[in-house]
């Protein structure tokens, strides 16, 4: 690819999640003309009061809400992935690999089951970073932590999660069975201002580190030896993009559920289109991440009647990706 | 899925109607289709489903089991019959080793799991499966009960009732012209989660001489997006009995504020009874009163519920306020 050619990819890539955002903003349910979207868009910026109220709250409480929650969850999902194939050298490891998603599950059956008072969404937040300081821990009792006892740590984790939730989904009578289902399904389609504002502040909270470090995990994906080699802390820095990437996805499920595939395909896609340079990759799919997820929850509100939960979409876009993958060969698109 | 199952309802239902049965003997068709003949007078019964119409028949002589979730049912908590009913599991999970210790002459269970139903057959037991969709299929269901317990008048007696109370809370909202008819939306365990135009839900909102904003969609609940509520504005909103929000939390959402219901404050929250029993006539007035204020004489009704529940059920009443 020529070097011209390269930079207008980088800039449609940068520019991906604006784009879809803008487009996803025109397209819904409630039929609101482009003219009137940019009307109450600018009313809102310019803070006029000018437009109906039914379209004023579509556009501006329903609307934008969704899109702005839906690229910033893509982005925290894109990015944990990113890092921690990175650190991990693993190229089918994904943000969940930890066990964040069955202890967010399991946070979530236990408010819905046992504690009704206590918020959904605090209760996955906390349980998905129970169940990423338990992998971690888990790995450490046997001395060093290594990618293999992490990865191991985090399969027994998820199990052990898991088994919980089946217990809480098979003692819940079904109406309460369907809370749990639903959520584990994954869907924005309660996205308001307020999941926004607490999701954008740990994706703040752990972009910068991610941005700010990403060349470091150039040095993590060659090898622990060849890391310690460059003078790299391997175990702290490792340790501190774990944290980084629980702590994103942890907040991110908890306000959208769990939303499959967006940390293992993202990264594989946008290695492909920029290269394996962490320095260029971790921004790049952060965009690309947030740009897919706004475009697939845009299919999932618009494709039917229903509001689909966007895990389908996300998972049904996928496969058909990763076995493109497959033919091309993994080999290439990791750089090796 | 859901077309197999009314298939298999109406096979059921017509079966049961079709086939007189001998003096001792009723002959009803399985999940399978296959005939079966149950002998009577039924004895020994397990209920994975319908539990509620127990005391509607008086016959808790003959709950030989019941579901476990049954003990949560705002109708029979508390009964000392029901206490001492032992539970065999759900519907969906069925503790066969504890139902054949039992020894049951029927089991009646739901119909949407028909590998259920097709284990239990296969060990010798009676299973007849039901799951009615409609206010007309839980009329047929009494019917069932009245026939299969061989208390035929009871079945015909709360038939009556049901129909007379649901004929006097729609002709008190008749003299609404079409044209003024209120949207009604039903939400389920989501707020997003709307009740559409098959189901009982649906029954009760043309009943009570409204419209169903969401009846154009062709099944029982479905989630859609918060543009389409915007867009239907409904004058009135019922959440679900065991949802986990109520009216305050909608009325707290800006997202929601556009919406007529909200708006006005006619987001309702049901009382929690199953709609699977005569205490769906309860539920009607009780919306029909929401929908249409100042419609109903609030004294008169509420006395009127609660002479039909102790007509129906054998017990009073408690708990349930129309203001």
């Amino acid at each position: 690819m020529g070097f011209v050619n390269r930079k207008w990819l980088k800039f449609l890539l940068g520019m991906s999640p604006l784009l879809f955002g803008g487009l996803s903003l025109f397209w819904g349910a409630y039929g609101i003309s482009p003219l009137l979207t940019a009307k109450i868009l600018l009313s809102k910026v310019f803070f006029l009061d000018a437009t109906p109220a039914p379209e004023l709250s579509i556009v501006w409480e329903i609307r934008l809400p969704r899109v702005v929650l839906s690229g910033v969850v893509g982005a925290a999902l894109s990015g944990a992935g990113v890092a921690l194939q990175g650190i991990f050298r693993n190229p089918l490891v994904d943000p969940f690999i930890l066990g964040l998603s069955s202890g967010a599950a399991f946070g979530c059956a236990l408010s819905v089951a046992v504690f009704p008072q206590f918020p959904i969404q605090v209760a996955a937040f906390l349980f998905s970073l129970v169940a990423s300081f338990s992998t971690y821990m888990l790995a450490r009792t046997q001395g060093e932590v290594s990618r293999l006892h992490l990865v191991l740590s985090g399969i027994v984790v998820s199990a052990f999660f898991s088994a919980l939730v089946s217990i809480l989904k098979f003692l819940v009578d079904p109406h309460k069975l369907v809370s749990i289902v639903y959520w584990l399904l994954g869907s924005f389609s309660l996205a308001d201002w307020r999941a926004v504002g607490v999701v954008s502040l740990s994706m703040l909270a752990v972009s910068f580190p991610l941005i700010l470090m990403r060349w470091r995990l150039n040095a993590l994906s060659m090898g622990e030896d060849e890391a310690r080699a460059l003078g790299i802390p391997v175990e702290r820095d490792r340790l501190l993009f774990i944290g980084a990437a629980s702590l994103a996805v942890g907040s991110a499920v908890s306000v959208s559920g769990i939303i499959g595939w967006v940390g293992l395909m993202v990264p594989h896609l946008t290695r492909m289109l920029v290269g394996p340079d962490h320095r260029v990759l971790v921004p790049f799919s952060l965009a690309v991440g947030a740009a897919f997820m706004i475009f697939a929850d845009t299919l999932a509100r618009n494709l039917t009647a229903f509001d689909l939960p966007v895990g389908i979409i996300t998972t049904l876009s996928g496969t058909p990706f990763f076995v493109y993958l497959m033919k091309r060969g993994a080999k290439e698109s990791w750089g090796k | 899925m859901a077309a197999i199952l009314v298939w298999f309802q109406l096979v059921l239902f017509v079966a049961a109607g079709a086939c007189a049965a001998p003096a001792h003997a009723l002959t009803l068709k399985d999940a399978a289709g296959k005939d079966i003949e149950i002998a009577l007078p039924v004895k020994r019964v397990v209920f994975l489903s319908l539990y509620d119409l127990i005391p509607v028949f008086g016959i808790w002589d003959r709950a030989a089991g019941i579901n476990r979730w049954a003990f949560d049912s705002a109708v029979l908590k508390g009964s000392p019959e029901l206490e001492a009913c032992p539970s065999v599991g759900t519907g969906d999970s069925v503790n066969v080793e504890t139902l054949l210790s039992l020894h049951p002459d029927l089991v009646i269970t739901w119909s949407y799991k028909p590998e259920v139903t097709a284990f239990l057959v296969e060990r010798g037991l009676k299973v007849i499966s039901v799951w009615p969709e409609s206010l007309r299929e839980l009329y047929q269901v009494i019917d069932l009960y009245g026939r299969i317990f061989q208390k035929e008048d009871r079945a015909r007696e709360v038939r009556s009732l049901m129909e007379n109370s649901l004929a006097a809370t729609a002709s008190k909202v008749s003299k609404t012209p079409p044209e003024k008819r209120p949207k009604v939306l039903w939400i389920w365990t989501k707020p997003t989660t709307v009740s559409g135009g098959v189901g009982l839900q649906q029954d009760l909102i043309r009943l009570i001489g409204a419209v169903n904003p969401a009846e154009h969609i062709p099944s029982k609940q479905a989630d859609v997006s918060l543009e389409w509520i915007v867009a239907w504005n409904p004058d009135v909103i019922f959440i679900w009995g065991s949802a986990r929000y109520g009216p305050g939390d909608l009325a707290s959402n800006r997202q929601w504020k556009s919406v007529g219901a909200v708006r006005n404050g006619r987001v309702y929250k049901a009382p929690a009874m199953s709609t699977w029993s005569p205490a769906i006539c309860t539920l009607a007035l009780w919306m029909a009163d929401k929908a249409h204020p100042g419609c109903f004489d609030r004294t008169e009704a509420l006395e009127a519920i609660r002479e039909f529940h102790m007509k129906c059920f054998g017990a009073p009443l408690e708990g349930l306020a129309l203001d």
